[in-house]
This record gives C-alpha cells, sequence and structure tokens, in this order.
C-alpha cells in the first residue's frame, strides 16, 4: 500500500470532490413539522346596540355535535351587522343594555333564572331578543313551558310563511341544506302564535317565530343556526372531527352536501339574512355594511404563483395598468425582492402560497453558496418568514398550496393560526366540475375550535378556483357568479387563477375569465379588492362606534356613528320596509338625503348610504 | 516495478476512462445525416376549362448556372389556379394534337412562344374568336401581332403604366424596383393597331391586337420571372441566399421583400393581367378562392415547441367557435395519447415543426447508446422527423404540411423545398415576413407552388406567413388594416402565428387580448378562419373542379337584347362560389338564374340566384353560388 500511497492520497481527494458535488446536487434532507396554535376569545373593539353573549366555560367536545357553536353567531354579526358587543353570562346581572341581544343556545341552558328575568326586563323595556333553543327556563319569553324534543336527524325547510326574504331568495331559503339540532315545537303551551308571527318551519313544525313581549320582540329558533352555520361555512367532520378519506383530504372533502359542490347560491348568507331582517323588520336598525363605499359586492383575484418566477407578474402589470390589485401568494424563494417591492408599492395584497405534504415540499439548503449538503424542510412559518424577509414587511394571506387539508377538522387552521396568518385562502374548489358556494356563503368567518372559541384566521372561502379546472364548468359561470353577486345575493367573490396554470394546465378559459372578470366588475361598479383591502374594511368597520336607537311612536330611527379613519367611505344598510312604515325621509348630519338616488340591495330591503370616516349623526323617518 | 506500473496504469487508465464516458454522458457527440433531396417534377393537366396553358419543357435549362437563365414558365400555373381554378396545362409535343376548340384562352409561356409550326392552329382559334396570350414570342408566332422586338432582352427597372388600374397600386408597383427581377423584349417601336395595357421603363411590355375575331395578348416581359422573384424570393445568381437579415443563419425573410409589404404586389399584377387586360377582351369566369364566398381567409397556425399536450389550448379555444388551425409539432412528438385526440376532436391539423439545421439544442434527435448512457446522438434529417410524426398519427390521419423552426433555411434556393418534397410533405409555411415588417414579404398572401432552379415545381403549396408572431395589440391594429384592405379590395389569405407556450412562460394580458381579438377581427371582416389542410383541400377543390363558359347573344320576352354567360361548372366541394364580371363592355349585369332550361328566347325562367358584389382590386365582379356537383347558370346582361 505504501508503494501507491500518493495515488490513493489523490484518488481520495478525487472521491471527496466527487462526494462534495453529489451531495450538492442531492442533500441530505431533514424534515420540518409546523407548530399549531390555539383558539381564543377574540378582542372587544367597536360598540354597539347589538350584543352577544357567550357562555363562560370553553370545553372541547367529545364529538361534533356536541360543540358550542355560538361563535358561528360571532361571525353572522361580524359579516352582516359589523359592529357589535361580546359578553360573558356571568356578567348578565341586570337589565342588559342593548337594543339587540343574542342568547345563542349553550348560553342560554347555562342562564340562571335571575339571568333570564333580567334578560325579559330588557325585552320588556324595548329590546329585541333573538334566543336560539331554548329550555324550559325561558318560557316566560318563548311561551315554550314543556320540555321540548331535540333531534339531530337531518331536516328540510317546509316553509317560511313571513319570511321578510322575498323573491329567489324565499324560494332558495327553502332549499337550504340543514344539518343542525331541532328542538320540536309543534305548539306553543301558552299561546296561539298570530298569523304574521311564525317565520320559518322545519318539517311543518314550528322553527322561528317573533313574540312580542312588552315593548320588545322575542325571536326564538327552534334550531341550532350555529351549527346550522358551521356546517355549511366551515364544513361538516365526521363526529369525531376527523375527515374520514383514505387519501389525504382536501379542504373541499369538508363540503357538507353534494348540492354545494355546484351552488350559485349563498344558503348560509340565506339563513342569516332570514334572521336578521325578521329582526330589523320589527325592530328597525341599522348595519355597517360589509362593502366599502356604496357598493353591493366585490371582486378578489388570487394568484398563487407555483413554480415560476418573476415572469408571472406580467399579470399583475396588467391589472396595474387597468387600476387593479390583486391578491399574490407568492412561493418562498421564487422571487427577487426588487419584483415584490414594486408589487407592494402597486398596492397588490402579497401573501403566501404555503407548500407542505402531500402537495409537496420546500426546502432551505445549508452550507456556504458552492456547497450545500444539507436542506431543511421548511415549515408553514420558515416559509412565510421567507417571503417577509424578502419583501420587507409583514404578511397577512396565506394558502395552503393545492388546498390540501389536515385529517383533523381544525389541525390546519391551527397550523396556520400559529404561522400567524390572518386570512387564509385553502377552502376553494379542487375537484373538477366544483364552482360556487361550496361553504355556503363568500364572506370570511372565523373557524371554530372544538372547545367552541375561534382560531385567530380568517377562512375567506374561493367560489371559483382554476385548480378545479375551467373546462369542466358551465360556460359563462365566472361572470353568472359575479353579476348574481352585485345584481343578487351581494357578496364577495373570490376567484383563484394561479399563475402557473397555462405552464401546467393551460387552457384558454383561465385567462379569459381572468379578463372578462376585470371588465365585467369595471361596468358594473363592483369593488375590486384584495383579501387584506376587503379584510381591512372588514375589520376596521367592526372597530365603529354604532348606536342606535329607535323610537316607535314618531317612527324615527336614530343612528350615532364614529367610524375609524379610513381612505374608504363605509357604507351604512338601513331598513326600507318595516312594520313601522316605509323609510319616507333620511337625513345625515342634519342634511336631508335624497333615499331615491341611493342604491338599494337587489330584494329593495336595504337602503344602502356611503359615509365618510368620522362622527355622523343619521335619521330616518318611516311612515 | 512493472506491476507496481501495471497497476497504476490500470488505476489511472479506468479513472480516465470513468471521467471520459461521464463527460460524454453530459456533452454527448453529435451525429448529422443529410436528407434526401427530390427535385421539382413536371405537370400535366386536362381538366374541363376555359384556360390553356402550353409550356415546352424540352427547353427548361435542367441545370443553369444563373437565376436569369431558369425557366419560370411554370409560374403561369401559380397564377391561373389561382384566379380562375382549373386550367389545363400541355407540354408543347402534345400542343398540334389538342382540340383548342374547347377552350375560350390559350397562354403560350415563354418557353413554348417561339414554334412557328404551330401559327395554322393558331390563326384557326383566333378566327374562331380566341384569346391568345404569348409570353415575350419569337420568330413566326413575334410576327402575328406582336412588335418586332428589335430591341432585343433588356433588363428591366420599374413598371411605368398600366392601364385601369387604381392609383394606390399602380403606384406601389411602380416603386419597385424590377433589376434583376424580370427582363424585357424591347422593339423598334409600338405595334400599329395595338392597345397599350402596361409599359415597363416606358417600354410597352402588354398590349393586345385584335386578329380575325379573336385577340392577341402580347407579355413582352418575363412575367414568369417577376412574379417568381416576387413570391418565392430572389436569391443570387448562383441560387444562394444572401444573408440580408445578417442572422446567424439563413431565414426564409432572407428572401423576403424589405419595403412595400402593406400591399401583395404579385397578386395586384396577377389579377391585373386576369381582370384588367384578360377579361377586357373575352369575359373571364373563375372559382372564388374562399369557401362560402367569404371575403378572405385568415390561416392559423401554432407552434408547439415542444410542449405537448399544453400547445392544445389555442386550437381548442378555436373549435368553440367551430374554427381551425394548424399545429405544428417537433420531433419526436411531446403529445399523449388523450392530447392527440384532443387535437383530432377539435378538428386542427397537424403539422411537422421541422429542424432543418438540427443543432445540439434540436428536441430532433435520438440517442445512440446502451441503458442511460448515450454519448452518442444522431440528429434526425427531415424525412425521420416527418416519419417519427407519422408513427405516432393515428391512421388516415395525414401529415401534410411543414414549418421550419424559427424559419430556418437552406442556403440553396430551392435545397429545403427539395427536402420537404423528397419528406412527402404537400404544404409548407416557412416563409414569413419578418418580425419587424410583417406584411407582403413575398408579395402575396395565397400559396404558391415553388420552382425548382430546373424549372419544374414541387408539388407542394407554399404559404407564406404574414404575421408570424402576434403578441401585441399594435400588430393586431395592423393586421386589421390588412383584414379591412382584404375585406372591401385586397380579398386574401392572411395568415397568422402563434406559439401557445409563449404565453405561459410570459403571461402578457396583451398577447392573450391579441390572440383573442384575431378571430373577432377576422369574423367581422368576412374572413375564413382555418387551417391550412382545410385550405389545401379547398384549393384543390378548386383546382380539380370543371369550369366551362361561352357568351351568346338572347333576346328577351319584350324583344329586348341581352348578353348571356352561360356557366356550366362542376363544384367537388359544397360552399364554392364563381365570379363573373359585372359588365361586359357596355352591357350591366342583370341576373344570375340556374336550371335546366335557364334563358329562353322567350324569357327567363327557373330560380334566380342571390348574388353579391365584390370589388378586387377595383376590378368589379359578381359573386355567384354554386351548390355541389353540376350546376348549369345563366347570367344576363342588359
Amino acid at each position: 500500500m505504501k508503494r501507491f500511497k500518493v495515488d490513493i492520497i489523490i484518488l481520495l481527494i478525487l472521491l471527496v470532490f466527487v462526494l462534495g458535488a453529489l451531495l450538492h446536487h442531492y442533500p441530505i434532507r431533514f424534515s420540518s413539522d409546523d407548530a399549531a396554535g390555539t383558539a381564543m376569545m377574540p378582542q372587544q373593539l367597536g360598540q354597539s346596540g347589538v350584543l352577544l353573549i357567550l357562555p363562560d366555560r370553553n370545553e372541547n367536545a367529545r364529538a361534533y355535535s356536541d360543540v358550542d357553536f355560538s361563535f358561528a353567531w360571532y361571525n353572522l354579526l361580524s359579516q352582516y351587522v359589523g359592529p357589535f358587543g361580546i359578553a360573558l353570562a356571568s356578567s348578565v346581572n341586570g337589565p342588559v343594555p342593548a337594543q339587540l341581544i343574542v342568547i345563542p343556545q349553550k348560553t342560554a341552558e347555562s342562564m340562571t333564572e335571575g339571568q333570564i328575568q333580567a334578560v325579559a326586563q330588557s325585552v320588556q323595556r324595548g329590546a329585541t331578543l333573538i334566543l336560539e333553543m331554548p329550555t324550559p327556563e325561558w318560557a316566560g319569553l318563548t311561551a315554550v313551558k314543556r320540555n321540548a324534543k331535540t333531534s339531530a336527524a337531518i331536516k328540510h325547510l317546509t316553509d317560511a310563511p313571513n319570511s321578510p326574504l322575498a323573491g329567489i331568495w324565499r324560494d332558495q331559503l327553502l332549499n337550504t341544506p340543514l344539518d343542525t339540532q331541532v328542538l320540536r315545537i309543534d305548539t306553543l303551551d301558552a299561546e296561539t302564535l298570530p298569523g304574521d308571527a311564525l317565520l320559518l318551519e322545519l318539517d311543518g313544525a314550528i322553527a322561528h317565530y317573533r313574540r312580542p313581549l312588552g315593548a320588545g320582540y322575542v325571536f326564538t329558533l327552534a334550531f341550532n343556526l350555529g351549527q346550522a352555520l358551521t356546517s355549511l361555512q366551515q364544513g361538516r367532520p365526521a363526529e369525531n372531527f376527523e375527515i374520514e378519506m383514505d387519501e389525504p383530504p382536501h379542504t373541499v372533502d369538508l363540503v357538507m352536501n353534494e348540492k354545494l359542490r355546484a351552488s350559485k347560491v349563498p344558503y348560509a348568507d340565506l339563513l342569516k339574512l332570514h334572521v336578521l331582517m325578521s329582526v330589523q323588520y320589527a325592530s328597525p336598525m341599522p348595519f355597517l355594511w360589509p362593502f366599502a363605499d356604496g357598493r353591493r359586492s366585490a371582486l378578489l383575484l388570487v394568484h398563487e404563483t407555483g413554480s415560476l418566477g418573476d415572469e408571472v407578474f406580467r399579470l399583475a402589470e396588467y391589472e396595474q395598468s387597468q387600476d387593479v390589485q390583486s391578491t399574490w401568494l407568492l412561493t418562498a424563494g421564487k422571487h427577487t425582492k426588487k419584483s415584490l417591492e414594486t408589487l407592494k408599492n402597486a398596492r397588490f395584497d402579497l401573501g403566501v402560497s404555503l407548500i407542505r405534504p402531500p402537495s409537496g415540499q420546500l426546502y432551505a439548503a445549508y452550507g456556504p453558496s458552492f456547497f450545500a449538503p444539507f436542506a431543511v424542510e421548511r415549515n408553514m412559518e420558515d416559509q412565510k418568514n421567507a417571503v417577509m424577509r424578502r419583501l420587507g414587511a409583514g404578511i397577512s394571506t396565506c394558502k395552503l398550496a393545492g388546498c390540501a387539508w389536515s385529517y383533523d377538522y381544525t389541525l390546519s387552521f391551527r397550523k396556520l393560526a400559529a404561522a400567524q396568518c390572518q386570512i387564509d385562502l385553502t377552502y376553494a374548489p379542487t375537484v373538477e366540475g366544483q364552482f360556487g358556494y361550496l361553504f355556503g356563503t363568500g364572506f370570511p368567518f372565523l373557524p371554530i375550535e372544538r372547545n367552541g372559541l375561534p382560531l385567530p384566521t380568517y377562512e375567506f372561502p374561493t367560489l371559483l378556483s382554476d385548480e378545479a379546472g375551467f373546462e369542466t364548468l358551465p360556460p359563462k359561470i365566472a361572470d353568472e357568479l359575479l353579476s348574481e353577486a352585485e345584481q343578487t345575493y351581494h357578496q364577495p367573490v373570490v376567484v383563484q387563477m394561479n399563475a402557473d396554470t397555462m405552464l401546467t394546465h393551460p387552457t384558454y378559459l383561465v385567462p379569459e375569465i381572468w379578463l372578462n372578470l376585470i371588465r365585467a366588475a369595471k361596468e358594473q361598479q363592483i369593488w375590486i379588492a384584495t383579501a387584506k383591502s376587503f379584510m381591512h374594511h372588514y375589520t376596521l368597520r367592526k372597530q365603529a362606534r354604532f348606536t342606535h336607537a329607535f323610537h316607535p311612536q314618531t317612527k324615527v330611527l336614530d343612528v350615532k356613528a364614529e367610524l375609524p379613519k379610513a381612505n374608504f367611505m363605509y357604507t351604512v344598510a338601513l331598513p326600507r320596509r318595516t312594520i313601522h312604515g316605509a323609510l319616507h325621509d333620511l337625513w345625515l348630519d342634519r342634511q336631508a338625503v335624497d333615499i331615491n338616488v341611493l342604491r338599494t340591495t337587489a330584494d329593495g330591503l336595504l337602503l344602502l348610504l356611503p359615509v365618510t370616516s368620522g362622527d355622523h349623526l343619521i335619521q330616518a323617518q318611516y311612515n | 516495478m512493472i506491476r507496481d506500473r501495471r497497476i497504476r496504469f490500470f488505476l489511472w487508465g479506468s479513472v480516465c476512462v470513468i471521467s471520459i464516458l461521464a463527460y460524454f454522458c453530459f456533452h454527448p457527440w453529435i451525429w448529422r445525416t443529410d436528407s434526401h433531396q427530390t427535385t421539382g417534377s413536371s405537370v400535366i393537366l386536362d381538366t374541363t376549362s376555359d384556360f390553356l396553358l402550353v409550356v415546352d419543357y424540352g427547353a427548361f435549362e435542367s441545370q443553369p448556372e444563373q437565376y436569369a437563365e431558369t425557366s419560370f414558365s411554370l409560374a403561369w400555373l401559380n397564377t391561373l389556379q389561382q384566379e380562375i381554378g382549373p386550367v389545363s396545362l400541355l407540354d408543347a409535343p402534345q400542343f398540334l394534337d389538342v382540340d383548342l376548340s374547347r377552350y375560350r384562352f390559350v397562354i403560350l409561356t415563354r418557353s413554348a412562344s417561339g414554334h412557328g409550326t404551330w401559327l395554322p392552329k393558331i390563326r384557326s382559334f383566333l378566327e374562331r374568336g380566341g384569346t391568345v396570350v404569348m409570353e415575350m414570342p419569337k420568330g413566326e408566332l413575334r410576327a402575328l401581332a406582336s412588335a418586332d422586338g428589335h430591341g432585343g432582352i433588356r433588363q428591366a427597372q420599374n413598371i411605368t403604366y398600366l392601364a385601369g388600374l387604381g392609383s394606390e397600386y399602380m403606384e406601389a408597383l411602380a416603386g419597385l424596383n424590377l433589376s434583376n427581377m424580370t427582363q424585357i423584349a424591347g422593339s423598334a417601336g409600338p405595334l400599329d393597331d395595338s392597345t397599350t395595357w402596361m409599359t415597363i421603363d416606358g417600354v410597352p411590355v402588354v398590349y393586345s391586337k385584335s386578329y380575325a375575331l379573336g385577340t392577341v395578348i402580347t407579355v413582352d416581359f418575363n412575367y414568369g420571372m417577376l412574379l417568381t422573384s416576387l413570391q418565392q424570393g430572389r436569391p443570387l445568381d448562383d441560387f444562394r441566399i444572401r444573408n440580408v437579415a445578417g442572422t446567424s443563419a439563413i431565414e426564409t425573410m432572407d428572401l423576403a421583400l424589405r419595403e412595400s409589404t402593406a400591399l401583395p404586389l404579385a397578386d395586384i399584377l396577377e389579377r391585373f393581367l386576369i381582370y384588367g387586360v384578360l377579361n377586357e377582351h373575352m369575359p373571364v369566369v373563375n372559382f372564388w378562392p374562399f369557401f362560402d364566398g367569404m371575403d378572405g381567409a385568415l390561416i392559423v397556425s401554432h407552434r408547439e415547441e415542444g410542449i405537448g399536450d399544453a400547445a392544445l389550448w389555442m386550437p381548442q379555444y378555436e373549435a368553440t367557435f367551430k374554427a381551425t388551425s394548424t399545429l405544428f409539432a417537433t420531433c419526436p412528438l411531446a403529445f399523449t395519447e388523450d392530447g392527440l385526440d384532443g387535437l383530432i376532436q377539435s378538428h386542427a391539423e397537424l403539422g411537422l415543426l421541422f429542424d432543418i439545421q438540427a443543432d445540439e439544442r434540436s428536441r430532433a434527435k435520438e440517442p445512440v447508446g446502451v441503458f442511460r448512457f448515450s454519448p452518442v446522438w444522431r440528429l434526425l434529417n427531415v424525412e425521420e422527423q416527418a416519419q417519427g410524426i407519422k408513427a405516432l398519427l393515428p391512421e388516415k390521419t395525414p401529415l401534410l404540411s411543414a414549418q421550419s423552426r424559427d424559419g430556418l433555411w437552406q442556403a440553396h434556393y430551392t435545397y429545403a423545398f427539395r427536402m420537404l418534397a423528397s419528406a412527402g410533405f404537400r404544404a409548407d409555411a416557412s416563409y414569413r415576413s419578418s418580425l419587424e415588417s410583417p406584411g407582403y414579404g413575398f408579395a402575396t398572401g395565397f400559396p404558391f407552388m415553388p420552382i425548382d432552379t430546373n424549372g419544374l415545381v414541387f408539388n407542394i403549396l407554399e404559404f407564406p406567413v404574414l404575421f408570424p408572431e402576434m403578441t401585441d395589440a399594435s400588430q393586431a391594429e395592423v393586421l386589421e388594416q390588412y383584414l379591412t384592405a382584404s375585406e372591401k379590395a385586397h380579398h386574401e389569405v392572411l395568415s397568422v402565428g402563434f406559439e401557445p407556450g409563449a404565453y405561459a412562460r410570459d403571461p402578457k394580458a396583451e398577447a392573450f387580448e391579441t390572440w383573442q381579438s384575431v378571430y373577432r377581427l377576422a369574423s367581422e371582416h368576412r374572413h375564413w378562419i382555418t387551417s391550412i389542410l382545410n385550405y389545401f383541400r379547398f384549393s384543390r377543390a378548386r383546382f380539380s373542379s370543371e369550369l366551362k363558359t361561352r357568351v351568346v347573344e338572347m333576346t328577351n320576352a319584350h324583344n329586348k337584347k341581352m348578353q348571356v354567360i352561360r356557366i356550366e361548372t362542376l363544384a367537388p366541394e359544397a360552399g364554392m362560389y364563381v365570379t363573373v364580371p359585372k359588365k361586359l363592355g357596355t352591357w350591366n349585369y342583370s341576373d344570375t338564374r340556374r336550371g335546366a332550361q335557364r334563358v329562353r328566347e322567350d324569357g327567363v325562367l327557373s330560380d334566380s340566384l342571390q348574388t353579391r358584389p365584390v370589388s378586387l382590386f377595383g376590378y368589379e365582379r359578381v359573386l355567384v353560388p354554386l351548390t355541389k356537383g353540376f350546376n348549369a347558370i345563366d347570367v344576363i346582361y342588359e
């Protein structure tokens, strides 16, 4: 061996170089897990005459049906009412200082006789109460004394005799798929319902009715609206909170009902509006409308950059030339700082597309640039941080690439929360033929954990995605969804078009739909928003101080609004037709406003009044 | 020591061999093979037509040393097939045996215009009222009704006069530098009692003179050479192509006109000759070159560039409004079976995007080696590339069309055509205008048969691409101008090219909008959006159809005289039209009738046809629809 010492040394050196080169090209890989966050009680930001009373205790439910769905009411009020107060049941020790009190099922069950009396006093003095699945202890308010049976079987809405919803809204309301517990009330014990008091029937039984009490009203829901809404919006897992699939699940596997997989109707929102408008009809109150500048709908374009680099921003160039901003979900490590800054300066919403198994993995190389023998998998937080570092700014919008989801109902939400993603866009159609309101709404909502608390990541459902293949969709469906969102259902329409689709699954429909949507939105004066700008308005309006008082004698609704500073106009929605008459005159800061020039919702029930930020007094006279 | 040396030799030898093998795996050696070549071939056509074209293949120079020595007689075939449709083509030895009474026009090309022995037969034809066109006649034929020709053969400079042609077109043709493009036959003076239709450098080069009941039209310049130089391009005298663009390789655009690309100069010249000169002596009836009487055609092609199924989105879009296109794909074919099915379902044509000068970057290559070790890659020639595609195509799916990748071409004028002919292609779309100045770089939008150096034609239709790459709105604006002109006066074939992968790589909204706007514009301007294959088939149907006409004078029921063109034609396809002149001298077009009896002395019978006026560079015509099969039509002038 000694004779070949030099040769062996040279060979070893060569071998080290070869091995080094191999390691550089095929580095040793290390996997990495995601941290999981926790659900928490959201902060109360604004002030309003609407109060949501929540139960004191939050326990992990063993089965899905046992979850406390009270926070579904939080979502409902956030989406349509705007600012509202929240209070724990234990804080109710006397008359409740609110014009509208909302008591979900678990709260109703937990309240004592004294607290019930306090609520009853408030109603007697003129407040309105929405009561979900009341126990017999509430009989003084509801007139239901007996122990009514609860049933978990899927029920169908059979009639909406006095629903304020009209036309297609009412027709579609009866088609709403329901997954809820039902309180079987065939008749009221104390009295017969007046002809116009029954609002909704479930399988021919009373499901929702209005009962006057003193100067106020009690609206009783004989089904768990919170559960119905959560099952629609957040999806329905198995009772053990698992998504029962052999294949790795996707968000679409949570869709509650087959009908929803290709749905042009936001069923969850029909239910919400039925409940809210019923209240508004009896007891006029203002909403702080979820669309800025007096608009009636919004278009949100979302692009995932996928495998492409800066060249994908050609799409952004065009959008910029059209004065349109969209949401870009960037893949970590694919884009230059300069491009990202350009987009940021052009007010695009820059988010991150999180590539996690089973959709794929991203690795960060470790070592000097010429030799990187190790690669560590980037978890969600790493990917988000990598994009934020390159961007030099924070990121709020995220999406799990490929819409991959955990087997556990809420685990992915927890991971997103841990990565501090405030907005998530993973709820989207991914299977051919799927489109529309798969989750019953176009509005963002906070997902509910099994302990009943919300996770701090807004889920913004997508209506159309090229991941589901536009070729299999009905022709012109994008135009239809957008125009119906504007002219019928007043919804935000999130459309995802991956910037690399033309490389991976090219179809002319992707650019065609993209361009047509921009054109149509401009023509119909639809708000073209980013996820971030929409949520900015959405959450800012919740910080408003927005109080109201309706005087039945004079039939005047007084609204006092203190609206946070913003670069857009807020929209106050006022009822046009009530039990007290139709809206006749309107004053904004004591100046008369011609109600005939203002826009209304498509059903004509709400008048939309754009107002600037700051303090305002609004007076509406009904006659 | 010797043993040590052996071990060391073995050791380091092994290291060297492994290193060399590894090197060749990453940098394989490239092996080129030449394509076969098939030269141009002679053509004889015996169709039922008003037109007889005569060439003398015996007079063709088989191996000319200079471009100008080539016989361009077969260029007339391009003109007649493009403008008329069916035409008979005879070789000179058969001329004396042919019955000229079957024809109304006899065209003696330059190669066949020196046969004095034909004089009696031609005189007899003229006495029966026929029209004879002679290109640069010689000897006794020249003496029949042409100027003396004593000025000899001269280089031409500029067209100076074109009778009756609109000033815009006249100016465009006058601006054309004819040096090296054609020759004229000078004479001591103009011919008495003749009508001059065209002059070059002040010399009458197209003039007519009555002879008995007929007319002799003399074309005293090398029409075929000029037409070929315009359409096929003018090489250097030794047939090499000059690298005009100064790029690293010869491209087809090196043969294109650099200026005057806004007008189809060759088509203006051809239509001037047919409708401005021939039609003035004898009404010309021709098959309209566009399906369903449309005002033009937009031929769409796409370059697949190796992306396979990902290139199908453009044809799929076209299928939604029943348009078709040609998708040129590289070899080896990257389509999946589903992709090929999708292509067939969308009725798009698959053509070959060939590498004519394959290099390391070319896709058209195959590895030579074992397992994954391939130190040598063999580049496929055009024929092998065609075979590679054909092998994967379903039965009865033709591979008809080809296009050179990036417009690259051979340095010799016709070698590339010879390769294509050898590979069995019938259509080619390699001729493309430069990206910087799109338009009629080859003086026409119509397909033409290229002429080999031996004067014979390739059985290939060359489709010049006017807009090889449309990506921005300004190009769409230019195209719209072309479409507008085509709709109103030019009636052209406009070929456009797209690359589906380009939008995917660089997703510019403008490029997508431009692409979609092309179809909208074409529809708005009544252009047939189609593939090379479909246009080729339609053209073949025109060429193989039958068209016989005669003019008779009649008197109607009111004892009023009228002129009638009696047309008997066989239309092999649906959607075919003929055009007739709007005026016959002082007679104006009145009506068109179809039926067995048609027009009788005592009145007009049968059904009237819905006709439409069209203008071809200012020559007013009437478009008459045909039904598939035999048509007997009377066109009435009062």
